[in-house]
Formats: C-alpha cells, structure tokens, sequence
C-alpha cells in the first residue's frame, strides 16, 4: 500500500512535470507593431469596439453573488474593468489582497468552529469520566451505554458539520460548473474570429466533457463515496464487534483511482491534442501570410497590417477574459477549501487531545473522519485544476501573429 | 435498491447488533449469536452485489451534454472589421498606383464561423488616374482588377469592376 502511494505520487510528479515542459515549448511571439501612438490608439479603439460586442453580464451577476472577501480577492473591480486592466497591461498588485483575504477567511472559519470542537471535547471528557468512575463498579454495558450515548451527541454534531461542508462543496462545484459554461463560450469564440478553426474543434468537446461529463462524475460517483465512507467510519467505530473499517479503505481507494484515472486521462488527452492543434493553427496562419496565393480559404490568405491589429486585439482580449476568469474561479474556491482545511486540522487537533483521556472509537472517528475530508478538498481542487490548464491552453494557443 | 437504503440497511444492522450487545448476558449463547449476527451483516453488505452486476449501466448517461454555443454576433463583428480593414488596404493599394476615388464593395458571409468572400464590386464612376504614376494608355478595367487579385489572392471570376 505505502509503495502504491508512493508510485500514484511519482505518477502524478512526472505528469505535472510533462506539462510544464510541453507549455514552455508553445511560442511566446509578440504583437510587433510600429512603435507609434498612432497605431497604439487604433488598437485601443479596436479593444474597445471588440469589448462593447461581447457580453460579460453573466459574470457581473456571478461576481455580484460573492461575499466581500471573495470580492477583495478578485480585486474590488467589475469584471469588464478588470478585463480592461489586464489588457492594459496592469497585472501588478492584488496579492496582499489574496493574502489578507485568505487570512482573514481562515481566522473566522476557526472562530466559527471553536464552539462545535469545545461542545466535542467537554462532551467526551464528560462521559469518559462517567464511565471510568461507573466501571469501577463493574457494570460493562452501563459502561457502554454511556459511550453510546456520548458517541451519538459527537455524531450528530459531527455529521451536521459535514453535511454543512458538503454543501459547501457542491456550492463551489456547481459555481465552478456556471463559470464553465460561460467562459468558454466567448473564449472559443474570440478563438474563432483569429481563425484557429483546428484547435476550436479540439476544445469544443473537451470543454463540453470537462463541464458536463467530468462535473457529473464528481457529482454523482465522488461526492457520494465520500459520504458512504463518513457512514462507514461512523458505523464501524460504534461498536468493538461489528468492524467494518476496510470499508473505508475500499472507498478512500476508490475515490483515489476514480479521481486519478479521471484527472490523468482528460489531461494527457487535452494537453497532446491542444498542443498540436496550436501549432497547427499558428503554421497555418502564418503561412496565410507569407504566401501570396491563396493558401488558407479566411479571406483568400490575405493578412494585412490592419488585420494584424483586429487580431492582436482580440488576442488580448482572450487572454484577459482567462486571466479574469481564472482570478474569480481563484475567489470562489478559496473559501470553501480554507473552510474545510481548517475544519480537517481542529478534528485532527480535536482527537489527538482526547486520545489519552477518552475511549479510542471516538478519537479514531474524529481522525478517520477528518481524513475523509481532505476527499472533499480534493474535489474541489482537482476540478479547478482542470479548469485551470484548460483555460491556460486555451491562453497560449492562436497567440502566433 | 439504490445505494443509500444500502448504507442504510447497514447502518441498521449494526445498531442492532450493538443493542444486542449491549441487552444479552455474558455467556456461551451470547458466542453463537454474534458469530450468527456476523453472517447476517455480511448478507447484508453483499445483498446488492448480484444486481449490481446484471443492472444495464450506460457511461453515455453521465456524457450527454449540451452544446458550446459560439457568439454569432461577435464573430460577425470580427469579420466586418476584417472587411474594413481588406477594403482599406486594397484602396491603399490602388492609390499607391495611381487610382484613387475608387469605391470597394466586398460582399462576404458575415455570419459563417469560416467566412468567404463571395464577391468584391470596384466601381470606377469616381475615378481619378495619376498621370504621373499609372499608364494611361492601359485598359483601367484590367489593371485594377489585377491589382485587387494580387493584393487579396482570390479568383479573378469574383471580381467585378464597373462605371
């Protein structure tokens, strides 16, 4: 088991490392213009025509639904504004923001939870000293009818707390889900319009994967492995005879291969496609260019300098709808895994203070069930991954100009 | 049998052995009870396993999605700048050799994601040739329409040139 682990992580190392090399190797090439004012604001005034004619209003709807730390973490701006000061070439500042913002979700997040942990450890406290004071009479099922008892008050308000953060979760996969759906749209369109017709067909049906397929694996197999192994820890630590403790192995394994195999597959796949369909695309065009024939059908491979600046515009514009996107996928996602991180680090914290003092079901359920929690965060974080390199691909492809 | 009344059942079952536990007495029959009450957790944890098997799963469920939708309007947009900035280029060019006050028309599928042109118009009725630049004697008919064919790279046929 500890070399399986070990060969999943190795596994996933080399993966990561694969695609940071193979996104290094996609042409960096810059907007070459004649340094003067005069085409700088003929760009300007393209920017601005292509900016009036997309329409972000369903992401100002989805910003206006953040909470005030969320927000700051987004930068305090309107998305078109912010759009606005990413092509402007302002991407400087915002990570005090980040910080500030994070440490203050996680102090109330803490706050929050005291009361829950300290209702846990008095109730514990309370019932161990009970029985060690009744066994000395020598009655076992009083004994362990008051651990019973103190075992249901932890569960219900364990479990409360859990299903607490499972909403949480689901909130932030189905926000995920929404920014989806409406980013891609008008990436793979500006994509379009710069004419990169092979790498529009490899995204379509990645995206359409990504926020359909994928989302409903994660929804409707992962989410409730999670919740059958929380069931499991808590029915195998409720008697000292019926131990169905491997249960909860089997579906933390589960969970490990259904996630991986879902992850590796769709990244190797969208990473080789992607990239190929990018330099296909960019060889395409620039052969458009350099060739005087008709080479390319869009416009009879006719690519002239004011079509170059309608070109860039949109490039920059694609990529700071990404930039954007990523920045308020960044905002949505932050609370919901600070929360449950922390949440993870009290249960642990929780039962290794009750080990020496109470009976060893309860502390090994607070344990088991704060390692089923990180299941939750790897949720979260392996569908936003994905969303992540899909819009970074998306970000490096048609650049060539 | 859906999963949840399967965690359920066990759920059940295990309470039930824990109040065994806890009602019956030590002694030889509370040995048989629990070895018989352990047979009776695993029936009951293995009870959905044969229809698991037989149901008729289908992957395609959890795959059908609806379309990306792409921006008709955005892309036609693109593409009428794009015809600005041809028309613009090719009156450059006709002016560089020497015929200005020439009017382009070009009509192209606008709303296609892979736009064509289908045709361009010149329309000469305004036209002033630079003497010092073009040669007069030519027929202006053909020079400008060679001169739109080399700037734009499409088949000659589509080019009309008139007035």
């Amino acid at each position: 088991m500890k070399m399986k682990n070990n060969n999943t992580r190795l596994l996933i190392i080399i993966i990561i490392f694969v695609i940071t090399v193979a996104l290094s190797f996609i042409p960096h090439s810059c907007i070459v213009a004649e340094d003067t004012d005069d085409t700088y604001g003929e760009l300007q005034e393209q920017i601005t025509i292509q900016l009036n004619s997309l329409d972000f209003g369903e992401f100002e709807k989805l910003l206006s639904d953040l909470d005030s730390d969320e927000y700051k973490i987004f930068g305090n701006t309107s998305f078109l504004s912010k759009v606005k000061t990413i092509i402007s070439g302002d991407l400087s500042g915002g990570y005090d923001n980040v910080f500030s913002a994070i440490f203050s979700i996680f102090f109330s997040e803490i706050l929050s939870f005291m009361p829950l942990l300290a209702t846990i450890m008095a109730i514990t406290i309370l019932c161990s000293l009970i029985s060690q004071i009744r066994s000395n009479v020598g009655n076992k099922s009083v004994a362990d009818i008051v651990h019973f008892v103190c075992y249901g008050v932890v569960i219900v308000l364990i479990v409360s707390a859990i299903m607490q953060l499972v909403n949480v979760t689901t909130n932030a996969l189905n926000s995920m889900k929404t920014q989806m759906d409406i980013a891609f749209p008008i990436l793979l369109t500006i994509m379009t319009a710069l004419g990169s017709t092979v790498s529009v067909s490899v995204y379509k049906p990645a995206v359409l994967l990504l926020s359909g397929g994928i989302m409903q694996i994660f929804n409707s197999i992962v989410l409730p492995i999670f919740i059958f192994a929380t069931v499991f820890s808590i029915i195998s630590n409720l008697s000292g005879n019926v131990k169905l403790d491997k249960f909860v192995a089997f579906f933390n394994s589960a969970f490990k291969y259904i996630v991986g195999f879902v992850f590796t597959i769709f990244m190797a796949f969208l990473s080789i496609q992607g990239i190929t369909a990018a330099t296909h695309d960019g060889i395409s065009i620039r052969t458009a260019k350099f060739a005087l024939k008709s080479y390319v059908p869009i416009l009879g491979g006719y690519l002239s300098e004011g079509f170059d600046l309608i070109l860039a515009g949109s490039v920059l514009i694609k990529n700071a709808v990404g930039v954007s996107g990523l920045l308020l996928m960044i905002a949505t996602i932050i609370m919901p895994i600070v929360k449950i991180a922390v949440f993870i680090l009290m249960l642990k914290l929780v039962s290794a203070i009750l080990e020496p003092i109470a009976d060893s079901r309860i502390s090994s359920f607070l344990s088991s069930a704060g390692k089923n929690l990180s299941m939750l965060n790897i949720t979260i974080i392996g569908v936003a991954f994905m969303y992540f390199i899909t819009v970074v691909l998306v970000m490096c492809t048609s650049n060539v100009l | 049998m859906t999963f949840s009344t399967w965690i359920l059942s066990i759920s059940g079952v295990v309470l039930l052995g824990v109040l065994i536990d806890i009602i019956l007495p030590e002694g030889q029959t509370n040995k048989y009870l629990k070895s018989v009450f352990a047979f009776f957790v695993i029936f009951t944890v293995i009870s959905p396993l044969p229809k698991l098997l037989n149901s008729d799963f289908s992957l395609y469920d959890f795959l059908d999605t609806e379309e990306v939708s792409i921006d008709i309007s955005f892309i036609s947009q693109i593409n009428v700048q794009k015809l600005n900035a041809l028309k613009n280029d090719i009156q450059t060019e006709l002016n560089n050799s020497g015929y200005s006050g020439i009017y382009i028309n070009i009509t192209a599928d606008i709303y296609s994601e892979n736009m064509q042109i289908e045709r361009i118009y010149a329309d000469l009725a305004n036209l002033v040739i630079d003497k010092n630049i073009a040669n007069i004697n030519s027929n202006k008919y053909e020079v400008v329409k060679k001169i739109i064919t080399q700037q734009t790279g499409v088949e000659e046929g589509i080019i009309t040139v008139y007035g």
